[in-house]
């Protein structure tokens, strides 16, 4: 009698300890077909819209064989997530991967080279536009396969335009003439922007456009805090101060297709949804600087094969299908408007036929990639932006804001070095 | 109490009276702006958010402030339940946080009965030392903590030497064993033991009943008021918890409705709707369970505070 | 006679509790009945402290420990790794983003804690009077307290809206411009003080309620006597009376402010302008971002100590004090 309640308490315990074991074994498990087709799980940051424009593109090439099975992920952040999937376990076989970001997860053995595939299908890698496939090759060694390409350009809002009397710009001065007849005020308060400066991330293109770099040409230091950097902020000060803009306006909403912004540097992506919405738009070259100059910065993804990933074979069927097969790169470029990266698909009528895209491929013409110097990345990302950041918001003047980008930003580098 | 002042026969209000009265009636006044300001400022965000789950995309980005919407719909309920992750969010959450509210009770309760009630060595070093864990900063050991469930022996995959697997990361396990007995629950089972009497123990122990006896049959039903409180804490922190699932659970199909909510935020276009009406859903459950226990809560937190 | 002793009498009679006792009892301090229910009660008591007591090892004191021996190595869970001695905490001190962040998490410190005790403290009063009303009040001012961070985040990324948002409209109404919160640098951080004090208040008003009510009522009475104003009887009545409960809250809003994380997790990843870029954040950032655990742990053992400090300054503030 004694020991029997003592009893139960030990095998309370220990069930408890099973249940606790067994919910370990059951959570985590992941299943795998047997005789039907072998899933690919293809991770990637894009979510709400997009998530259905790739999944279509995954159910294509699902339809198109029997022997794999892709399914898409959303997963925001999906770099980090890709590091905490290695250091867990847990990684995709294939993750739509933003080009840029490739130099700092490389060293960290996050991505599988993927030279031997490359070779064994005979894989010719001039067939993506070069400037592209460069982000991701490091030290002569292939991480990745360009998918897409895509560059800032000039959106205007047809109507507003007209309304004004005035063209599309071509020149930073024409900017701000046709950003500040297509503003509207209510009163006080802004119902119309005429230029979307929402984003100072493409500072870079801003500096090529005003004839600076963003690096000394030995590459030890950043070169952006110059008279072009500060010719940059300036004219993005006129800007606010001109009242074309203000800070927050339009933010999480798609403010362009409802009408509320005239003019925007935007990408391909914004073209479906502007779609769905009916606005009238057309879309020019980014505008030159005041000597003249052109400038535009390329980005895009691409499609890696993380370190580890179970069914790399999979991953690399659905990367030669999407890539090296213009038609199914034209494909997602109708569902998504996005252009492909291989050179031959984004010279597909359907692209050079279409008006909206010919100035994207203008612009692709003079488009560079962002830089790839060890740090490069951070020194954007956590140096120069938040700075930029701060100047937008009226807290330090462009000659701070520069300065304190360029101390942090040659910290930086030096650290990387 | 102006009622017995008014039912005083004869003698008329004197100037200072009413004078006093009138103050009074003033202050109460300015107490009722007050609260029913205060009340407002905690209450509507609650409502809008409420009312916004219900109204069409440009209904709420027409800039309107109507509570009730013109033209209400589901849409928004439908697209966050459309493609059945949402759901799953809620399945894991309600996992999490009913399997911790189990173990939590059961176990913190035992501990803290042993400490409350049972004499032996070292219980005052293993109180004070429980007393101390609380006080460490939780991303201290959350770092560490993921380390020690990947390198878990035997778990996962792993070998005895905890190499080779996935450990307990990315499981339920990785969520409930780490907080399964937490300090807390053990120091407020206590408080509560240490109030009830020796003697019914001391009683059962000479009649030789046991100790998980005198534990289960005695002392844990006369707790039961201090355990329903703790149940309702534990689920509340194992449902709201954010940065713990956030780390450990990595598998989109894993999510709790905390972390599943935070990724509809800070996108590109944030759907407002379907937003809103997530987080009235992610809410609810919380939300009932303490209008249901809302009275003992409440005392409890005043209770305790005083001693 | 000790209760054991007077229930051996009443139960066995007067005659044989005087008898020796048994064998198996052994003797204790006063010959009654306890060697035996000791050893039972230390076995029961160590099985029923079993788990919890395990969990605590392995879940707090070993990584803790960890914690401690990471922080000296360059440790990123993938890859070798190898140890480096104090290079973590020379690097810490060096990097400009750590003092952001130490910068950003002491601004929200020192906004959130005085708002917080106000707002607590404020309600408190206001809620103290019997009342069959109050009771409504309290639960009302209690609601924010039930959501998750993550819901009360989302509520307040709509409220603030710049366009659309409440705050911005009825702003709006008044003929003011409201700042864009959350995208402006500026703002960033005041936004989220202002939520985190908004879901956090009802918990530290039932704090002082409590502790209000131990004020003694003869004090009041007395100083009201002798003409004090209600805010005189305020500062120098009810204030010196609720002290201790007001180190209490201060230490706990203390320690709290500087482990914020969801927020600026959740609303603004840290930005803009690394305005919101916290301490925790930056932890996290390091340690699960790029997998750098080693100068994330290195970086805890900072926040910690930090964290340490404030709470012995407050321990030896309140044991100063003479309470009854």
């Amino acid at each position: 009698m004694k020991t029997s309640p003592r009893r139960l308490l030990a095998i309370g315990v220990v069930a408890a300890t099973a249940v606790a074991l067994v919910a370990c074994s059951a959570g985590g498990g992941d299943s795998t077909g047997d005789g039907g087709p072998e899933a690919v799980t293809f991770w990637g940051s894009w979510s709400g819209d997009q998530v259905a424009q790739l999944e279509a593109q995954a159910d294509a090439f699902n339809e198109s064989q029997d022997e794999y099975e892709v399914t898409y992920v959303a997963q925001e952040l999906v770099e980090e997530k890709l590091l905490t999937g290695l250091a867990s376990g847990d990684v995709p076989d294939i993750v739509l991967w933003d080009r840029y970001n490739t130099p700092i997860y490389v060293p960290k053995n996050a991505l599988a080279p993927l030279d031997e595939y490359i070779e064994a299908d005979a894989v010719d890698l001039g067939q993506f536009y070069d400037q592209a496939l460069s982000e991701l090759v490091i030290d002569g060694v292939t991480y990745g396969i360009p998918l897409l390409v895509d560059n800032r350009s000039l959106f205007f809002n047809t109507a507003a335009l007209d309304e004004a009397g005035v063209e599309p710009p071509t020149t930073w001065d024409e900017l701000k003439s046709v950003a500040e007849a297509t503003t509207v005020r209510d009163g006080g308060t802004l119902t119309r922007a005429g230029f979307q400066l929402n984003d100072p991330g493409l500072f870079n293109m801003w500096l090529a456009q005003a004839g600076g770099q963003m690096y000394s040409n030995d590459e030890q230091t950043t070169a952006f805090n110059s008279p072009e950097g500060l010719e940059v902020l300036d004219f993005w000060q006129s800007l606010l101060d001109a009242g074309v803009y203000e800070l927050g306006f339009g933010e999480g909403v798609d403010a362009f297709a409802e009408g509320n912004v005239a003019l925007k540097l935007d990408g391909p992506w914004a073209l479906s949804s502007l779609d769905t919405a009916g606005t009238e738009f057309g879309i020019v070259q980014p505008p030159a600087g005041p000597n003249g100059d052109k400038g535009a910065g390329m980005g895009g993804f691409g499609l890696i094969i993380p370190q580890g990933a179970k069914n790399a074979d999979g991953a690399w069927e659905f990367i030669k299908w999407w890539t090296t097969q213009p038609e199914n790169g034209v494909a997602f470029g109708q569902i998504s408007g996005w252009i492909p990266a291989n050179i031959e698909a984004a010279n597909d009528p359907y692209f050079t036929d279409n008006p909206r895209y010919a100035a994207f491929i203008e612009t692709l013409e003079y488009a560079k990639v962002r830089s790839r110097i060890p740090g490069a990345s951070d020194v954007e990302g956590k140096a120069l932006i938040p700075q930029l950041e701060r100047f937008l918001s009226g807290e330090i003047n462009a000659e701070e804001a520069l300065a304190e980008a360029q101390s942090l930003g040659d910290q930086i580098l030096a650290d990387n070095r | 109490m102006s009622a017995t002042v008014a039912a005083l026969p004869a003698l008329p209000a004197s100037p200072a009276k009413k004078a006093a009265q009138r103050r009074r009636i003033i202050g109460s006044g300015f107490w009722y702006i007050a609260v029913i300001l205060v009340s407002i400022s905690t209450v509507l965000p609650l409502v809008w958010t409420l009312s916004t789950s219900f109204k069409t995309q440009s209904e709420a980005l027409s800039g309107a402030l109507t509570l009730i919407p013109l033209d209400p719909t589901l849409e928004n309920y439908v697209a966050l339940f459309a493609d059945g992750t949402f759901a799953r969010y809620l399945v894991n959450s309600f996992i999490i946080a009913i399997g911790g509210t189990i173990t939590n009770v059961f176990f913190g309760s035992l501990a803290g009965y042993a400490l409350a009630k049972l004499r032996f060595p070292g219980r005052g070093s293993v109180f004070a030392t429980f007393l101390a864990s609380m006080m460490v900063p939780a991303i201290v050991t959350m770092i560490p903590t993921f380390l020690v469930l990947r390198y878990f022996p035997l778990a996962g995959g792993n070998d005895l030497f905890g190499q080779g697997g996935v450990g307990m990361i990315n499981s339920y396990a990785a969520v409930l064993v780490p907080f399964a007995a937490g300090a807390f629950a053990v120091f407020f089972m206590k408080q509560f033991f240490e109030s009830l009497p020796d003697e019914i123990g001391d009683a059962a122990r000479i009649d030789g009943a046991g100790e998980f006896r005198i534990f289960l049959n005695i002392y844990f039903p006369l707790s039961a008021a201090g355990a329903a409180v703790l149940a309702v804490l534990t689920f509340q922190a194992g449902w709201n918890s954010f940065l713990w699932p956030l780390i450990a659970l990595n598998n989109p199909d894993m999510y709790t409705v905390q972390v599943g909510l935070a990724a509809f935020i800070n996108e590109y276009q944030t759907a407002y709707g379907p937003l809103m009406a997530g987080t009235i859903i992610a809410s609810l459950p919380v939300l009932l369970v303490f209008i249901v226990a809302q009275k003992y809560i409440v005392q409890n937190f005043t209770g305790s505070a005083v001693k | 006679m000790t209760t054991l002793t007077r229930l051996n009498e009443v139960v066995r009679g007067p005659e044989m509790a005087k008898q020796q006792p048994p064998k198996w009892w052994r003797f204790g301090p006063d010959g009654g009945a306890v060697s035996a229910t000791r050893r039972q009660q230390a076995v029961s008591g160590w099985i029923f402290l079993a788990v919890p007591v395990l969990l605590f090892v392995l879940f707090v004191l070993i990584p803790v420990g960890i914690a401690i021996v990471v922080s000296f190595t360059d440790y990123a869970v993938i890859g070798d790794f190898e140890w480096v001695g104090l290079a973590n905490y020379t690097r810490l001190f060096q990097d400009p983003i750590f003092w952001i962040a130490l910068r950003n998490t002491a601004y929200y410190t020192a906004l959130f804690v005085p708002l917080g005790v106000v707002v607590a403290l404020g309600t408190a009063l206001l809620l103290n009077r019997r009342s069959g009303a109050v009771r409504v009040f309290r639960t009302l001012f209690y609601i924010p307290v039930i959501s998750s961070t993550v819901a009360t985040a989302s509520i307040w990324f709509w409220l603030l809206n710049p366009q659309y948002g409440l705050f911005n409209v009825v702003l709006g109404w008044f003929g003011i411009s409201g700042p864009a919160w959350l995208y402006d640098s500026q703002w960033a951080m005041i936004a989220i003080v202002m939520m985190s004090v908004w879901a956090g208040f009802g918990a530290n008003m039932l704090i002082f309620l409590a502790a209000l009510q131990g004020v003694p009522s003869e004090l009041v009475e007395a100083a009201r006597l002798e003409g004090a104003s209600s805010w005189g009887v305020f500062w120098h009545v009810t204030l010196p009376a609720i002290s201790r409960t007001m180190f209490l809250v201060v230490t706990l809003l203390l320690i709290a402010a500087f482990q914020v994380f969801d927020q600026a997790y959740v609303l603004t990843k840290g930005g803009p302008g690394n305005s919101t870029l916290t301490l925790v954040y930056y932890i996290y950032d390091r340690g699960f971002g790029r997998l750098e655990m080693g100068y994330a742990s290195a970086l805890s053992f900072i926040l910690f100590l930090i964290i340490l400090v404030f709470s012995l300054i407050n321990a030896r503030i309140t044991n100063r004090r003479d309470f009854s």
